[in-house]
């Protein structure tokens, strides 16, 4: 039951890392193949080793959440001052902000607003208010700032400020006038909501504004624009100059898409992507000049790649929240592919994503209580930001927490095939002994595998190009977890499917002993001997039930018969009913059944009816009037003797190691003078034989053999009466007839198997009967069962003191419940929901434990996709919950007779008769082309056909079917 | 029908003894941009076409006669072109053609559809194939244009709703290459157009109509810069100017337009309205009074207002501001602390909101003229919150 929850855990997990496990592929694990049965144990233990190292997990987890955040291994050095404290600064400014600008010394940071601007310098440990340039001036619209930018090089000084107004407002931070003001210009009709400096030339200064149009300015000169470039996409929200290309720069707009510009060609875009659905809010340049990173209104961050021509992004990093702010991470190595992210709307963290792991963000700094409105990397490990809390921050990154930390590492999972994987968090030093020791008998596991099979399995973008990039730049991230394969044994695929298909858990057209007779072969087929025997004790615990009903029946009836035929029968019944009366019923009323129904009804373990001849059924049995007496007590005698043998749970620990012994010893241990031995051996090396011939694959193949020797040696053990060496007479008959019908069931051509048959007669007969053939053998049998009869009154005399009691043992209510308890125990749903259908109300189980097998049963089939017997079961069960879903939930698809999908049409295009896998409607009538809805009339032999009356119209005076070239006569006239 | 039956709120205007602070005089310009007035004061037309069954009348009833998205399945197929008289801040036209519409024939009179100032609004279905569609765009649109160069072009990627995000975008991208290829190969590679991914089981629609007829607005640009000077100087976070009765915003603050903050305003409106549809009192109609004169004090004790606190701590505002329009609010539920100036800058803006279209009435037909027609300002005095 464990399977299930665990089975789901993992499932979850590997979404959750983006980690794709296949579930086809090959059971690598045959290298640590179970060659004993130690192992099998070892590998359950392994898993329950693996259930608590995943809540072990679950301590450090919230561990790691409690903790400090802590920088990692070798990234101490990367800070600037090269201290391990935190580097975070808070200023409290007194009103809201909207953006900031670093100057280019990176010494000092000017925050505005629509209130503020303000320049404050940052040293190591302090931020210090340096300069108000709101102070003294008038409240004016001019200096409500929406942006705020720094001049580069030969503008240095100079503060560029963005008003709502539609004006840009030039600061001099050099004037010696408390009123700083350069000019103020006003030529934007509309808000301007971006200014860039270029850092070719820092005199060149780019405004975007709400009206569309963008304005190249050079701040040498008094005059107007120099440039005015209209990017006829509404309102422009964000502008960049390329880093690495002066005269580039891109800008996003309203209607989500970005454009790349030129200014040498200030008429016409250079390139046009449609990049978001809505707006797209904020772009950065990737310092190689390539890259562009864009964000939107739509929540996703997306980076592109200009150097090529794709017009899919490269990556796509989903968010949360609407995307305000986007900041490449600067500095080499492997900061070069992250970025910074900041939300419009309902979200104040800053995270920073790595696009090597898009799924969850490599850092969140989460400080502000506002809505975070500008961000920009100081440098590679520290970030600063401003915020509608009217704060300005500085944080170090390094300190920041990750979040994959806060992830479980661990998981696992079965697959349909039997495979279990599991991924688990590698921490060398905090693996425990117990895992490590287990993961080192799996060899092949991906712990070991070189980098590039790893890779395969982390998917790092949904499209793009590769092609072109930097090296580097796309090495794929090394998750420190480990992932791993293995086919556990038992519960064989195969066998499952093939028991689900041949399994018959209705009574429409079999009785109940039918089916169960016919599902114990289908049991033994498939090597599960104790299923096998399980069901045919079932079978005939029923048939047994329903005899002595009929036979009450028939005794009222009799009572009521003839004076003579009573006397007739109440004297032979007299001899008998002393010791044993039940079976006594059963010996009158085996003497009035007919022949057919004898040899099926015969108490016999024996499968196969025709191993013993019916013949020889009939001689013995079929006459009642004329048998002679130590005939009938021969029957009884057998099963008396069986029915208590199967039931009959005596360990005994020599016979017991005689089974497990016997494996190894070859089939031709005919010579061995014990004839016990023999023939507890013999349905041992049948069993292996018939393993060895059925599968080649040793895991299952030992899994099989596990199972069977768990079957075959309580049958080699509970077969020998424990009179066995004391009373080697009677013994024979017992021993000799069970491994003959072993033998013969494990070979379906039963006759061809006689010859070793015989073989096993010769080993275990002493010497008093010459062996040459069948009729020896049958012989040789019957004069064993008639000679025996003669001793055979103190065994059953032994069990019929017990007789009284013997009723319940086999009684089938008692019965089934052990047998699914048993089954329960084993976690087998497939037998305990298989007895239950079939059985029906005869089984006395709670409503809620009848729902869970099947249900269980039920989704193990539909994952093995065996919908046919999902269907079957829905329909046998009487299970309202289980029904309910079947009546509801089930649909019927219309397949292509092309490509057998089918036809699903969600997407109707051209009518319910398409099948968009093949692109074309299906063939219509064969005259009309027409497709047909309703009523198909087509012709058995040649298969062609179409709608009715097409089909009578033609075959009023034709006789050759309608299809060109077909050439069918389809009716004869 | 007036559509403000009752006051929800009423408020005593009366002069803050805040700061004056503000003194801004904006140069409200009801020109296109190339100087040139509109030549006829004729109903600006939005012409929706699009194959059949791709949804242009769905759009229109969901759009301007509230019709439930739902219901739209059972609307008839249009045979001729219906025309919609829509009278509200500004009198448009909504014309909904057939989809088998046929340019070649000769009762089709294209110079008289296209020849008015407007929006031709093409619609695709983007659940359908759409190159059949992208044909249809591409001769429309050499047939508008043939006759209106300054038609405006709107295609709305429509039936959104059943698309994954990845593949809106992939159609979108898909349809924009398409339809500059084939504009680029006739040599109309300089027109402008503008794509809107819709449905109208969202509020998508409403957002794409907006920025439809914000262009059809001269006065947009007046209007957002009033809306940015009320949001700077009263706290506010983010406001609307709505069109009541189709849910459209004609103007919004220069801050990018968030859905959330879109949709719940938008959802306001129909709860202030059903509110006084229950509790609202029949108000003479207002006949609208000449502006300039009648206000004294800056609200309007008569007007509609209603304030709901949100639980994130931010408040929604809503003004009537006349008979058509409404202005709607996110604001910090500090800024309220001095509701009186608020309610002041509110009922300055409502002055000059009436100021801007009183100089499009007074302007009428224009004459050619110079700039100087705009010369007269909208002059608007704001406190501080």
């Amino acid at each position: 039951m464990a399977d299930r929850s665990t089975k789901q855990s993992f499932s979850r997990f590997t979404s959750a890392l983006g980690i794709t496990s296949n579930p086809n592929r090959p059971a690598s694990a045959t290298g640590a193949a179970p060659s004993s049965s130690s192992t099998a144990s070892d590998f359950l233990a392994g898993a329950s080793h693996l259930y608590s190292f995943g809540r072990v997990s679950d301590v450090f987890k919230s561990h790691s959440h409690l903790s400090t955040p802590r920088p990692h291994d070798g990234e101490i050095g990367g800070g600037f001052d090269g201290s391990a404290t935190s580097k975070s600064l808070v200023k409290d400014v007194d009103s809201q902000l909207a953006a900031l600008a670093m100057s280019p010394e990176g010494d000092r940071v000017a925050v505005a607003g629509r209130e503020v601007l303000k320049v404050l310098t940052v040293s190591s440990n302090a931020l210090i208010d340096t300069v108000n340039l709101r102070v003294g001036s008038r409240l004016n619209l001019n200096f409500s700032s929406n942006d705020v930018q720094w001049g580069l090089a030969a503008s240095s000084n100079i503060l560029a400020t963005a008003a709502t107004n539609g004006s840009v407002v030039i600061w001099d931070l050099a004037m010696r006038a408390p009123q700083k003001i350069d000019r103020v210009i006003s030529e934007h009709n509309r808000a301007v909501n971006r200014i860039a400096f270029n850092q070719g030339n820092g005199s060149w200064m780019l405004s975007a504004s709400q009206d569309g149009s963008m304005k190249l300015w050079d701040l040498r000169e008094r005059g107007g624009a120099r440039l005015t470039m209209l990017g006829k996409s509404e309102a422009v929200r964000d502008v960049r100059f390329n880093h690495a290309n002066a005269v580039e720069f891109a800008a996003a707009f309203d209607n989500g898409t970005v454009q790349k510009w030129d200014i040498r060609q200030p008429r016409m875009y250079e390139r046009k992507l449609s990049a978001h659905n809505g707006l797209a809010l904020s772009l950065d340049w990737h310092p190689n000049g390539k890259f562009l990173v864009t964000g939107g209104r739509d929540k996703f961050i997306k980076v592109w790649d200009l150097s090529s021509d794709v017009r899919r992004p490269r990556n796509i990093i989903t968010t949360m929240a609407p995307v305000a702010r986007v900041a490449w991470r600067p500095g080499g190595g492997k900061n070069r592919m992250e970025i910074a992210s900041c939300a419009l709307v309902s979200d104040n963290r800053i995270h920073v994503w790595d696009l090597r792991r898009p799924g969850v963000a490599n850092r969140v700094l989460d400080e502000h209580e506002n809505v975070v409105a500008g961000l920009l990397w100081r440098d590679e490990n520290t970030l600063w930001s401003c915020s509608k809390d009217r704060t300005f921050r500085q944080y170090d990154v390094l300190m920041a927490p990750q979040p994959v930390d806060s992830l479980s590492h661990v998981a696992f999972g079965w697959s349909p095939l039997n495979e279990f994987g599991f991924c688990i968090g590698s921490r060398p030093k905090k693996v425990s002994p117990l895992l490590h020791t287990h993961l080192r008998s799996e060899e092949d596991l991906s712990l070991k595998e070189p980098k590039g099979r790893r890779s395969g399995s982390f998917k790092m973008s949904r499209a793009g190009s590769i092609a072109g990039t930097e090296p580097g730049a796309d090495e794929p991230l090394v998750p420190r977890q480990a992932t791993g394969m293995m086919h556990l044994p038992g519960n064989e695929t195969e066998a499952f499917i093939y028991l689900a298909k041949h399994y018959i858990t209705s009574t429409t057209t079999f009785t109940i002993p039918e089916a169960c007779e016919h599902n114990a072969q289908a049991a033994y087929r498939v090597q599960k001997y104790r299923t096998s025997q399980t069901w045919k004790m079932i079978g005939q615990a029923v048939e047994w039930e329903e005899r002595t009903e009929r036979a009450r029946i028939a005794d009222e009836a009799n009572a009521r018969a003839t004076l003579e035929d009573a006397r007739q029968m109440g004297e032979n019944a007299r001899q008998s009913k002393p010791r044993h009366p039940h079976l006594e019923a059963v010996r009158k009323n085996s003497g009035w059944e007919t022949p057919e129904s004898q040899t099926t009804a015969r108490p016999s373990p024996v499968l196969e009816p025709e191993v013993l001849p019916d013949g020889e059924a009939a001689t013995v049995i079929g006459t009642p009037k004329s048998v002679p007496e130590h005939n009938l007590t021969t029957s009884i005698s057998t099963l008396s003797l069986r029915t208590p043998s199967e039931a009959l749970k005596i360990p005994r620990p020599e016979i017991r190691s005689y089974a497990s012994t016997n494996t190894l010893i070859p089939v031709n241990s005919q010579g061995e003078p014990q004839p016990a031995v023999s023939a507890a051996s013999h349905p041992s090396d049948s069993t292996i034989s018939a393993f060895s011939s059925s599968t080649d694959k040793s895991i299952s193949g030992f899994g099989s053999s596990y199972d069977e020797r768990s079957d075959t040696e309580p049958i080699g053990g509970q077969d020998i009466p424990p009179s066995l060496e004391s009373q080697p007479d009677f013994p024979m008959t017992s021993n000799v007839v069970f491994p003959s019908s072993y033998r013969s069931m494990s070979t379906p051509s039963s006759f061809g198997s006689s010859q070793s048959t015989d073989h096993h007669y010769a080993s275990s007969e002493p010497d008093d009967t010459p062996m040459e053939g069948e009729d020896k053998m049958l012989e040789s049998q019957m004069t064993l069962k008639g000679g025996s009869g003669v001793h055979q009154h103190e065994p059953i005399r032994i069990l019929g003191t017990k007789g009284g009691e013997l009723r319940k043992p086999w009684a089938p209510s008692s019965l089934i419940h052990k047998v699914t308890e048993y089954y329960a125990e084993q976690a087998d749903v497939q037998m305990c929901s298989s007895i239950a259908l079939l059985l029906g109300e005869r089984v006395d189980i709670p409503d809620t434990r009848l729902e869970e097998w099947q249900l269980g049963y039920i989704e193990l089939l539909q994952r093995y996709r065996l919908f046919v017997t999902v269907a079957e079961v829905i329909n046998a069960t009487k299970n309202e919950n289980v029904r309910a879903p079947g009546l509801t939930e089930t649909q019927l698809h219309t397949g292509c007779h092309r490509c057998l999908k089918p036809l699903l049409n969600e997407r109707t295009r051209a009518g319910y008769w398409y099948c968009e896998r093949c692109a074309r409607t299906l063939d219509g009538c064969t005259i009309c082309r027409i497709p047909v809805k309703g009523q198909w009339t087509l012709c058995q032999s040649c298969g062609h056909g179409g709608h009715y009356h097409c089909m009578s119209e033609w075959f009023k005076d034709e006789g050759m079917c309608p299809s060109e070239g077909c050439g069918h006569r389809c009716l004869h006239k | 029908m007036d559509i403000w039956q009752g006051t929800s709120h009423n408020n005593r205007g009366r002069n803050p003894s805040g700061i004056y602070a503000i003194m801004e005089s904006l140069q409200s310009s009801i020109m296109s941009a190339d100087g040139q007035l509109p030549s006829v004061r004729a109903r600006p037309r939005l012409l929706l076409m699009g194959l059949r069954r791709c949804g242009k009348s769905s759009i229109q009833k969901v759009v301007f006669h509230k019709m439930p998205p739902n219901e739209t399945l059972f609307l008839e197929s249009t045979s001729k072109i219906t025309k919609d008289n829509i009278n509200s801040f500004i009198d448009f036209q909504v014309w909904d053609f057939p989809g088998q519409i046929d340019f070649f024939d000769p009762t089709f009179d294209a110079d008289s559809i296209f020849g008015e100032i407007g929006a031709l609004i093409f619609i695709i279905d983007a659940q359908d194939d759409y190159l059949d569609a992208l044909q249809k765009l591409h001769v429309t649109i050499t047939r508008a244009l043939a006759v209106n160069p300054n038609i405006h072009l709107e295609v709305f990627i429509h039936k959104v709703d059943g698309l994954s995000d990845d593949y809106k975008i992939d159609t979108q991208r898909d349809i924009q290459q398409r339809t500059s290829d084939e504009l680029a190969d006739v040599g109309l590679d300089n027109v402008t157009l503008n794509f809107h991914l819709t449905s109208i089981y969202d509020h998508s629609i409403f957002e794409a109509f907006s920025k439809v007829i914000q262009k059809l607005i001269p006065q947009l640009p007046t209007l957002e810069n009033l809306l940015n000077i009320l949001c700077s100087n009263s706290g506010i976070e983010k406001a609307y100017l709505f069109d009541v009765l189709s849910k459209i915003y004609i103007a919004t603050d220069s801050s990018p337009v968030d859905m959330q903050s879109y949709e719940i305003c938008s959802d306001f409106i129909d709860v202030v309205i059903d509110v006084s549809t229950i509790y609202g009192y029949d108000r003479p109609t207002p006949s609208l009074p000449p502006t300039s004169t009648s206000t004294t004090t800056p609200t309007d004790p008569d007007s509609a207002g209603s304030i709901i606190k949100l639980s994130n701590g931010l408040v929604l505002y809503l003004r009537e501001i006349n008979r058509y329009l409404a202005l709607i609010c996110l604001m910090r539920s500090e800024a309220l602390d001095k509701h009186g100036l608020v309610e002041w800058n509110v009922g300055c803006f409502q002055k000059a909101i009436e100021e801007v279209f009183d100089i499009e009435k007074r302007s009428g037909v224009p004459t050619p003229g110079g700039p100087e027609e705009g010369g007269e300002g909208v002059r608007i005095e704001l406190a501080i919150v």
